[in-house]
């Protein structure tokens, strides 16, 4: 026993140790406040009893808190992380109306976001959005397929489509309808910090030549590829709840195809891709692209501003789509050089400048959320963004959800917030819900 | 032959049995037997953990060496443990005495493969750090680990003695699916240190440096599984016990690792004790694309590892048989400071270990008995997890010899029963993946009761001056009445079988 006693004693002084250090980790988890009001078109005031969503952009998760009456929403003990912020209000016309004393004929809808936000302790816990509206239109951008299908399988990228569809009961016409990409800055662009906006996108007002006195990056967006559908103006309508179908190679994908090198290409699995042999319209670059091939049954686009030597769709998706009515001629337009660029020369390339006002849908895509670039569009065009999950080649596309359904037409869903109104789609399907 | 495995065997260093689990969690370890000689296997254990020990090793000389073949299956488990292990083992170890050094060596090679693992894309399920790679998706892995290690004493003087070691621990790591992760890992470990007598107590101070290094890499064969709508096959870094991240870009992580230390041992007659301390930093990095002056390291996190530790025995003889007090203390305090978002300490893990055991050996057969208290606390700040398992484990032992002819057969059997003792879990207000595909089913599977039961029988045979003992083990684990956790994305099963064939080899 006396053994026993000498032995215990000797393993005491850890004992002692195991006593120190036992406290807890210094971070905890994080409370920070949204602050929510409409723009100076609405005097800027206060949006109260409007529920903020913040979605973790790793987890997924995502908590939603109602604006008090001074419109500030508070989220407490979330986890620290990078966050996306959003909030969005819909007026029927009765509603906006009393709200804003205008009478308009369909709903009107508020929405403001900030996306990739790092919210940590050393952060600010403290953001402020403001509620940004834009009418909703009667053609909508339906369905973008620009993830492409396998190389081997499928047809690589030349079976990228974007479908409009009527949206409302009347007739729409696409002659003279303008698409295009919205020219702007991947990820951690190094450019000097004047020629960017906080949100690391292009700040336009900084660009050579650009009028003093407008808002450059609120008020337009800039063109990377601008394309304009033919027509005499009644030449192509579109019936309410049907829509047309834009290829870049209007052609039955899931056959074997000549390119212009005369080799024929055969895709193993045809249900990976498409049949666009009944696309409306076309793009046709006529510059030796291999798989730039032109079917003459088809209609094809005018090409007023192009990227590229077809209508390549970004097929990681990082593209945002622009729907643009015209408001007048398209030589009143502007065109802008890169904010970043000094000297215009011959060879600069001149961007496009669209107001928003002539854009009647827009469309903001991205790789995935952990992958984000900064926003090319601004709340009011479009306050979310989309994606394909699976990525490149994957076949998918993304497509607006349907709301309802009368007598066999169906309304798809417009709140100008893609992350809400769109869905994915496992095969893109030309002219499918 | 004796020589050879002598040699063989003190070429290859290892510095202790019980240190071989780096973890927070090695109540967990796998119900392996002591294959021959309760009391002498005990013994040299409790003499093989701190490098100035070996000046004073029981043993004037032995050589162990083992081939063995583990399978082990069942549903008992956590997602980042396998649900089927196959390994194969060759281990060699023993002390010599030549002329006055006293030399002790380990050497083994371990190939392990592992079924159906999610949630972690590292080597060890148990190690303490709380940075790794990670998917959902279970995969499996061929893994293949060499450890050597050594360990020397001489005296200088009369009163004055000199011991040195060193300690090498390397390992490649492939998982066969996507994500394919890739690991290469070297740790290394010298120690150093000098002893001094004074009347009937010598005392010896010893020093310890090691640094070593870990890569790993993560790939897709298949390229949609990179992608964001696969989320089970997503590669996050997990960086605390609930934070945890997309990788986004590069999927490596490198681990650049120091270690310092020390420690003391006493011994007086028939008692022994050794108390070592070493601080761990753990560097966690991500390979980038950079030029110029920019470090190709971006900073991830660091880890600092602090572990104390007491080990202490005491023999005494009579009535015919031997008799053994062991005991060991251990505490290991885990902290990180985040380099990625949080800028912060974000973990506190705390483990303490007390394990008391009484062997008692007698001519015809021999005895054991164990009682551990283990106590696991993992804090994690932002995602609000409070994490306390404590049990108490208490296990006995025999084992018999039976003459057969000029042979004997050798039979063991052993019982262990575990308990909780007021463990607890708190989660804030949201549960993410990790919570719910991790801490809960850790919650459940090392907090509930718990028994084990093993049997292993050997057939000891003498060739010249050999002794040759194959042997067959198997061990069950069988949980009881393991609590169902609500949200839990995996729940633990009942049991856990483990057999092995060993041929054992003594000299």
């Amino acid at each position: 026993m006396k053994q026993l006693k000498l032995f215990l004693l000797a393993l005491l002084p850890l004992f002692l140790l195991s006593c120190e250090e036992d406290d807890s980790p210094l971070v905890q988890p994080t409370t920070f406040e949204v602050a929510v009001k409409f723009g100076s078109a609405y005097a800027g005031q206060v949006a109260p009893n409007l529920t903020v969503k913040v979605t973790n952009a790793d987890s997924k998760i995502s908590t939603e808190a109602t604006t008090n009456s001074l419109g500030i929403a508070r989220f407490e003990n979330l986890p620290v992380g990078i966050y996306d912020i959003s909030v969005s209000r819909t007026y029927t016309p009765a509603q906006f109306l009393e709200f804003a004393g205008v009478t308009v004929e369909s709903d009107v809808i508020f929405n403001a976001s900030l996306t990739n936000q790092t919210i940590n302790t050393s952060s600010s816990n403290f953001f402020a959005l403001e509620l940004k509206s834009s009418p909703v239109g009667s053609l909508l951008i339906k369905q973008i397929y620009y993830a492409g299908s396998n190389a081997k399988d499928g047809a690589l990228y030349r079976d990228q489509f974007i479908e409009i569809y009527n949206n409302s009961d009347q007739v729409a016409y696409a002659d003279g309808l303008c698409f295009g990409q919205v020219y702007g800055l991947g990820a951690n662009a190094k450019i000097e910090q004047t020629y960017l906006q906080p949100n690391g996108q292009y700040n336009w007002n900084a660009a050579l030549n650009m009028p003093s006195g407008i808002d450059a990056n609120g008020e337009y967006v800039y063109m990377e590829s601008f394309f304009e559908l033919p027509g005499t103006g009644t030449q192509y309508p579109i019936e309410p709840g049907k829509s047309i179908v834009i290829a870049q190679n209007a052609l039955n994908h899931k056959a074997p195809y000549q390119n212009q090198k005369g080799e024929t290409i055969t895709p193993n699995d045809p249900s990976l891709t498409v049949d666009l042999s009944g696309a409306d319209f076309e793009a046709f670059y006529n510059q030796a692209f291999n798989s730039d091939i032109d079917n003459p049954a088809v209609p094809n686009i005018i090409l007023h501003q192009t990227y590229g030597k077809d209508m390549l769709l970004d097929n990681p998706g990082r593209d945002a789509y622009v729907l643009v009515k015209k408001q007048g001629p398209l030589s009143s337009l502007k065109q802008y050089s890169a904010p970043e660029v000094r000297t215009i020369t011959a060879t600069t390339k001149l961007y496009y400048q669209i107001p928003n006002t002539w854009v009647i849908d827009a469309v903001e895509a991205q790789q995935s959320p952990a992958k984000l670039i900064p926003k090319k569009l601004t709340d009011d065009l479009d306050a979310g963004y989309t994606y394909t999950p699976l990525g490149s080649y994957s076949s998918q596309s993304v497509i607006r959800k349907v709301v309802k359904n009368f007598n066999g037409r169906n309304i798809l869903q417009d709140t100008n917030n893609s992350t809400n109104d769109f869905k994915v789609l496992d095969r893109a399907q030309p002219r499918g819900f | 032959m004796r020589i050879l495995f002598t040699v063989f065997s003190l070429f290859l260093p290892m510095w202790g049995h019980a240190q071989q689990n780096d973890s927070l969690h090695d109540q967990s370890a796998g119900a392996a037997f002591q294959t021959v000689g309760l009391y002498h296997q005990r013994l040299y254990s409790l003499y093989e953990q701190v490098p100035g020990q070996v000046l004073f090793h029981p043993s004037a000389g032995y050589s162990h060496s083992t081939l063995e073949f583990m399978r082990a299956s069942g549903s008992w488990r956590t997602p980042q443990l396998p649900e089927r292990n196959t390994q194969y083992k060759i281990a060699s170890r023993g002390v010599t005495q030549v002329n006055k050094f006293k030399l002790w060596g380990d050497f083994q090679y371990r190939r392990n493969l592992e079924d159906s693992i999610g949630w972690r894309l590292k080597p060890d399920q148990a190690d303490i750090s709380p940075y790794y790679l990670a998917n959902i998706r279970p995969g499996n892995w061929d893994n293949h680990e060499y450890q050597l290690k050594g360990t020397g004493g001489v005296p200088l003087t009369r009163r004055l003695s000199l011991v040195a070691g060193a300690q090498l621990e390397t390992g490649t790591y492939g998982r066969s699916n996507d994500p394919r992760a890739d690991i290469t890992r070297y740790r290394l470990t010298v120690d150093g240190g000098l002893g001094y007598r004074i009347g009937p107590v010598t005392a010896v101070l010893s020093g310890r440096y090691g640094y070593g290094e870990e890569v790993a890499s993560v790939s897709y064969q298949n390229i949609m599984n990179q992608s964001d709508g696969r989320p089970e096959y997503t590669t996050q870094d997990v960086m605390g016990y609930g934070y945890y991240r997309i990788v986004s870009s590069k999927r490596n992580l490198y681990e650049f690792r120091n270690l310092k230390g020390g420690s003391l041992v006493l011994q007086a007659g028939q008692f022994n004790v050794g108390y070592s301390y070493q601080l761990v930093d753990r560097r966690y990095r991500r390979k980038i694309d950079a030029t110029g002056d920019i470090s190709p390291y971006s900073p991830i996190g660091e880890v600092t590892q602090k572990e104390h530790r007491v080990v202490s025995s005491y023999t005494w003889a009579g009535d015919l048989a031997q008799r053994l007090w062991g005991g060991e203390l251990r505490y290991t305090h885990v902290k990180d400071f985040n380099q990625l978002i949080i800028q912060g300490n974000n973990y506190l893990g705390i483990a303490k270990e007390a394990v008391f055991t009484y062997n008692e050996k007698r001519p015809a057969w021999e005895f054991g008995l164990k009682g551990s208290y283990q106590s696991v606390s993992k804090k994690d700040g932002t995602a609000s997890v409070d994490y306390l398992v404590q049990t108490l484990t208490l296990s006995g032992q025999a084992a018999k010899e039976l003459p057969w002819g000029k042979d004997f057969v050798r039979l063991k059997a052993q019982l262990g029963y575990r308990t909780d003792l007021n463990s607890h879990l708190t989660i804030g207000s949201q549960y993410n993946a990790f919570m719910t595909g991790v801490i809960l089913p850790d919650f459940t599977y090392y907090s509930s009761e718990q028994v084990e039961a093993g049997l292993q029988a050997g057939y000891g045979v003498k060739v010249k001056q050999v002794m040759l003992m194959p042997a067959v083990h198997y061990t069950w684990q069988q949980a009881l009445s393991p609590q169902s956790l609500p949200q839990t994305a995996f729940a633990p099963g009942n049991n856990y079988q483990t057999w092995a064939l060993q041929l054992n080899i003594y000299l």
